[in-house]
């Protein structure tokens, strides 16, 4: 599986410094709104779990101590919510990022026919994948280079740097 | 999650029970993970148990139900399955196979790790001697559970085991060092989920818990994963960040069986029962990552739950587990008739690592003197009853007597608790100290003089004179 | 000489005290390397060059894991890797090493804990990654001190020298060599790897290299006759074993094996102890470890960890390396016999062996046997259990390997294929009996389940070694215990005061015997081991009091007056007595008989 992989390695690392350039646009506009969303989710919480702990004082019962789990919860619920809308949000950048960059480089297609080739064999059948990039087959074996499917493996290779997005500032 | 998954395969030769054969693939090695896209849209994922020439087998987690032979695709990795670990799973809850099931994205971590796991070098162990307290009296005082220990719970279906492995996640803490649970649910019902998801809400909301729950409606073949990844999950914390980490794990029964489906669809040779004759080296390959390692402060503690069919001890799960674990909790159905709560046998139950993590400066010192004297009472008072079903309680001794109403005592005032209450050790001992004072001191003989006249002194037992020894 | 000395010129640096199969020993290669075909778990299958011979190793993958061929079928081999082969996959390169699995025999075993393939854990990581099994360079040396000069003519297991080590060590002729010395290095301090000495003009060095299959030559055997001392009372009154005899300790979960099985390594009065954990519990293998290297070895003054090799190879360890390890632990034991020492071999635990043996049959694809283990496995075990023996060895000297496997039946079903087959080729029979454990008897040594077929032999030895009342001791108590098994279940049924006072006292001296005698407590320091004269104070007390109890009721006294004597002193005297003292148990006694008479 080596020797695959590193053919695809250049036309990937370009694919993705022109993702990340686009991405960045994106990214950031995603944070603006994951922090906002998170903000409001944060403030909710706060308030409900404020109340909840004045209840708890009040009485002390099991009752409260039920209620405050329960808001804490409610809470984490909203945040993990508004976590993950910000990582759709992302994968939606970074695909259109992909998609726009493959676009308007017309040689990028040539070098995504080249590194198929490499990988399947010179008969290999190539077609166009709709939202660009292409997918090449030959009997018994395929490699998807479309758009989506290298912006979705750029995504996942970067990992726990997506996390930055709901950490707190 | 995914390497280098350029290449998909589309020969399908074959799909049989939870297997697909892959033709014309190559470099594909054993043991790695792959991606099958069934159509559009679905994605499901697998493990490699044979490459052999072009061809590989290919064990599908979610089944091979709805796949044919032309729209299925299969990547292949490059390595066997890893995934992230990190605090980043703290508060999240999971399917069997580590996908959000919480409404969050997916789990991200800086570093992954394999989840097959690499033995502990046995020389880097450290043996474990510091205790974890569940809160439970019948555990912490009878069957203490030790930093680093595999101990499981040995039950039938109809009894609270879920209950109580919940109670214990929901309570375990190790005197205020850093502490998580993962808690991993194989075969869950629909209810039981819900019921643990709710009970363990507020060790979710502090963050410090990792809930993987496998369904009854859910793959059976992905049951073979969670509790890897639980593990896996389990170790990065305790080993890399410091922590000391309860995985609970139920019900292994329900794992054994997705590991005998496997098996069968393989054709391979069974053993007992039709459970493959590797299911001893598989249940250790989970039990034995529990443990602690020189020189790291974290530990890993194992709590299998298990249902024995029929009750039988000697089935292959039972047997094969307690061949590896150290020591075990049996539920009795006969307590559990009589209502007490948790049901646990004290005399079938066993903590093998007790010696070393009960006692001064561990839990309290007259812990294990008191546990010792209690376990030979209790077994005195059995052997009374069957005598008094035989001859009569009218034929019985005094002292027999006292034995014979021991039992209920125990039962009432010591066994018996709340499913969430949450009992100190001191009060659990206490509780213990009450049941023995009921027998007069010449049948205290385990517990030294100096503890007998702090608690009652010689003059005021004033009925010891009944019966010998 | 100070120093650590170079050993004899010419000797070019050899192998470090453990070596490692990996590709460093490949032979010079022609052309590519012969590729992997299949992988399925640890089964391999392998292009086959016609050079490759059957248990030759191979090098697997990049990362050279260790395999071993097991069968060949054409151009096709068959290899038993033994390491997790995740990732590997055909076309990879598989290289044979033109050698057996071998592994490197030196004093630095003593002390050391080793994995199957006796590759050192010491130095090696926290985790135990797939070809990271390293070679620890061994920086060590030890004493040498010649026993034989130049010129002198020597045969294969003749002395060349000795070496200093905790456990006195010996130099010797290897099997198969025999000649004139032609050279011999000086008195000094010498690495584990030094040549020592030239035998026609052959190096021997310190440490030297054995295929684990192969038994290593004696020029005999010699009859079972001499005991074995465990230290333990169950087992050296009632069902002694020999030095050089083999004994299985069948038991369920929870019976006390592992622990019976420690305490004999601690205890028994062996030169060498090799212990094999063999698919068992890390924890327990950490704890044996730390607790070997606390205690001191009453018998040198050391620890007792230098007397002993450690096979740690854990339930979680790869499995193939679980079925090598019982021959290397064999391969080990049989290096120390050699020099003419008493060695004990303890594998804990031979059915997880046999549970590999099945595991591997399975994946060729051999027809079945009972429950799935292999047709062979019955002479699998017998051939295990045959390279135990006291020998002559080829240099004259008389040396044993005792083999003590433990063996774990499912369901604790005494039937099944490994306990039935082991039964058959053992000598002694220490069974684990479930209920005893549970009423918290331990060791929970049966005594109607176990047998002990050197029991006639060695009676005679210890009359010879003055003590003619051995047998007529053991064969009362093992009566006694038997007849108040028998009463047992009638008094469940009909209650103790039915039975006629005869049988009374015999149902109390049942628990007599069992309470101050057989039982006996592996955490206190006071009775973990007993001496043989301790053991024998004790069984002689209590058969006194016994006696005098039948004295009592056949002249009249009620056995309520009997039985309501407090016994305690005598149930406790084993603890009071202290390891080996026998003075406490006397003084127990008579406080006993005093009491006794006082109810006449």
């Amino acid at each position: 599986m080596a020797a695959p992989a590193d053919a695809l390695e250049p036309v990937r690392a370009e694919l993705l410094r022109a993702a990340r350039a686009e991405a960045g646009a994106v990214l950031e506009g995603a944070r603006a709104d994951a922090e906002e969303t998170l903000r409001v989710a944060r403030a909710t919480a706060d308030r409900v779990l404020a109340s909840a702990r004045a209840a708890g004082a009040a009485d002390g019962t099991a009752a409260a101590a039920g209620e405050r789990i329960r808001a804490a919860e409610d809470a984490w619920t909203a945040e993990l919510a508004a976590r993950a809308a910000a990582y759709a949000d992302l994968r939606a950048g970074v695909r259109s990022g992909v998609r726009r960059a493959l676009a308007e480089d017309a040689p990028a297609r040539d070098r995504l026919v080249a590194a198929a080739r490499d990988l399947l064999g010179a008969r290999a059948r190539i077609t166009d994948a709709p939202g660009g990039g292409v997918v090449a087959e030959v009997p018994g074996r395929r490699v998807d280079l479309s758009a989506d499917a290298l912006a979705d493996r750029a995504l996942e290779r970067a990992g726990a740097r997506a996390e930055h997005l709901w950490e707190l500032p | 999650m995914s390497g280098a998954a350029d290449v998909e395969y589309t020969g399908v030769r074959e799909l049989r029970g939870p297997l697909v054969v892959v033709e014309g693939v190559s470099g594909v090695g054993w043991d790695e993970f792959a991606t099958i896209s069934v159509g559009p849209g679905e994605r499901r994922h697998g493990l490699v148990l044979e490459v052999d020439r072009d061809l590989a087998v290919v064990q599908v987690l979610e089944d091979t139900a709805g796949m044919d032979r032309t729209r299925t695709r299969v990547a292949f990795s490059g390595a066997p399955l890893r995934v992230p670990v990190g605090t980043g799973w703290l508060g999240r809850v999971c399917d069997g196979r580590g996908e959000p099931a919480d409404g969050g994205p997916p789990v991200l971590g800086d570093t992954d790790a394999a989840v097959g796991g690499a033995p502990i070098n046995p020389v880097r162990r450290e043996p474990p001697n510091e205790p974890v307290l569940t809160g439970v009296a019948a555990v912490d005082v009878l069957t203490t559970l030790v930093r680093g220990q595999k101990l499981p719970v040995f039950s039938a279906a109809g009894l609270p085991h879920l209950e109580l492995a919940v109670q214990i996640a929901a309570q375990a803490a190790c005197a205020g060092e850093p502490f998580a649970v993962v808690f991993a649910g194989m075969g869950l019902t629909h209810a039981d989920a819900a019921f643990v998801r709710t009970a363990l809400a507020g060790r979710s909301a502090a963050r410090d818990l990792v809930l993987l729950v496998n369904t009854a409606d859910d793959p059976v073949i992905e049951r073979l994963l969670t509790p890897r990844i639980a593990l896996t999950v389990a170790e990065h914390l305790a080993f890399a960040q410091g922590r000391h980490v309860l995985v609970v794990m139920t019900d292994m029964t329900a794992y054994a069986e997705a590991l005998r489906e496997v098996s069968a669809a393989r054709g391979e040779t069974p053993a007992r029962r039709a459970y493959p004759g590797y299911l001893y080296s598989d249940l250790a390959s989970l039990y034995e990552r529990c443990g602690r390692i020189r020189g790291r402060p974290g530990s890993v503690t194992v709590l299998p739950v298990l249902t024995m069919p029929a009750g039988d001890i000697t089935h292959p799960v039972p047997d094969l587990t307690g061949y590896i674990t150290e020591g075990q909790i049996v539920l009795s159905a006969e307590a559990h008739a009589a209502g007490a709560y948790p049901p646990v046998d004290p005399l079938a139950s066993l903590s093998r690592l007790m010696r070393r993590g009960a006692g001064a400066g561990r839990t309290r010192a007259d812990h294990p003197d008191v546990a010792a004297q209690l376990i030979a009472a209790l077994a005195r008072s059995r052997q009374v009853r069957e005598l008094a079903d035989l001859i009569g309680r009218p034929a019985l001794s005094p002292t027999d007597l006292r034995h014979l109403d021991l039992a209920d005592v125990f039962r009432e005032r010591f066994l018996a608790q709340g499913a969430t209450e949450n009992r100190s050790l001191d009060e659990s001992l206490d509780r213990a100290w009450e049941v023995l004072l009921t027998l007069p001191r010449s049948q205290l003989g385990m517990l030294p003089a100096r503890l007998l006249d702090a608690r009652r002194p010689p003059s005021a037992d004033g009925t010891d004179r009944a019966g010998t020894p | 000489m100070t120093g650590p000395g170079a050993g004899l010129p010419g000797g070019e640096p050899g192998p470090a005290a453990v070596r490692h199969p990996g590709p460093r020993d490949a032979p010079a290669r022609h052309g590519a390397a012969p590729r992997i075909l299949r992988v399925c778990g640890p089964l391999v299958e392998m292009e086959c060059p016609a050079s490759v011979a059957m248990h030759d190793l191979v090098s697997l993958g990049a990362a050279g894991l260790p395999g071993e061929v097991v069968a060949v079928h054409g151009g096709t081999g068959t290899v038993q890797a033994y390491e997790y082969t995740g990732g590997l996959a055909p076309g990879q390169p598989a290289e044979p090493l033109g050698r057996p699995l071998s592994v490197a025999l030196g004093p630095g075993l003593l002390g050391g804990v080793f994995d199957g393939l006796l590759r050192s854990l010491s130095g090696v990581g926290d985790l135990l990654l797939p070809g990271a099994g390293g070679v620890a360079p061994d920086g060590r040396t030890w004493r040498f001190a010649p026993r034989v000069a130049e010129g002198a003519r020597v045969a294969a297991g003749d002395v060349l020298g000795e070496i200093g080590a905790r456990v006195p060590l010996s130099l010797l002729v290897p099997p198969g060599r025999a000649g004139t010395v032609t050279a011999v290095a000086a008195p000094g301090e010498y690495r584990a790897d030094a040549v020592l000495a030239e035998v026609a003009g052959c190096a021997v060095r310190m440490t030297q290299d054995w295929p684990v299959r192969r038994p290593r030559p004696a020029a005999g055997r010699l009859p079972a006759d001499q005991p074995l001392h465990t230290g333990q009372r169950a087992v050296d009154l009632l069902f002694p074993v020999a030095r050089g005899g083999t004994v299985a300790v069948p038991g369920g979960f929870g019976t006390g094996k592992t622990m019976l099985l420690q305490q004999i390594a601690k205890w028994c009065d062996a030169d060498v102890i090799v212990y094999v954990g063999c698919g068992e519990r890390g924890n327990e293998m950490a704890d044996v470890i730390e607790e070997l290297s606390e205690l001191a070895d009453p018998r040198t003054g050391g620890r007792l960890s230098e007397r002993t090799v450690t096979i740690a190879n854990t339930s979680n360890m790869p499995m193939m390396a679980r079925e090598a390890s019982v021959y290397t632990g064999a391969t080990v034991a049989e290096y120390f016999r050699d020099m003419g020492l008493d060695v004990v071999v303890i594998a804990d635990s031979t059915s997880r062996w046999a549970e590999a043996l099945r595991e591997f049959a399975s994946r060729m694809g051999e027809l079945p046997a009972e429950e799935g283990y292999p047709a062979g496995l019955a002479s699998r075990l017998a051939a295990f259990y045959e390279r135990a023996g006291p020998v002559r060895t080829l240099g004259g000297a008389r040396g044993s390997v005792t083999v003590i496997g433990a063996v774990s039946p499912p369901g604790g079903d005494r039937t099944e294929p490994v306990t039935a087959h082991t039964e058959r080729f053992v000598r002694c029979l220490w069974s684990l009996d479930r209920d005893l454990a549970y009423a918290r008897h331990y060791p929970a040594v049966s005594w109607v389940d176990s047998f002990s077929r050197d029991a006639s032999a060695l009676a005679a030895a210890h009359a010879l070694a003055g003590d003619p009342g051995w047998a007529g001791r053991r064969a009362r108590v093992a009566g006694l215990l038997a007849e108040a098994d028998r009463l047992a279940d009638l008094v469940e049924l009909v209650g103790v005061t039915a039975l006629p006072p005869r049988e009374r006292i015999s149902v109390l001296a049942g628990r007599l015997l069992r309470e101050a005698v057989v039982q006996q407590s592996a955490l206190s320091p006071a009775d973990a081991y007993s001496a043989p004269g301790k053991t024998t104070a004790l069984v002689e007390a209590a058969l006194q009091v016994i006696d005098r109890c039948l004295e009592l009721v056949d002249g009249g006294t009620g056995a309520d007056a009997v039985e309501a004597v407090d016994f305690t002193p005598l149930l406790r005297a084993r603890e009071a007595a202290g390891p080996a003292g026998t003075a406490a148990v006397d003084r127990a006694r008579d406080t006993v008989l005093d009491r006794l008479g006082r109810t006449a």
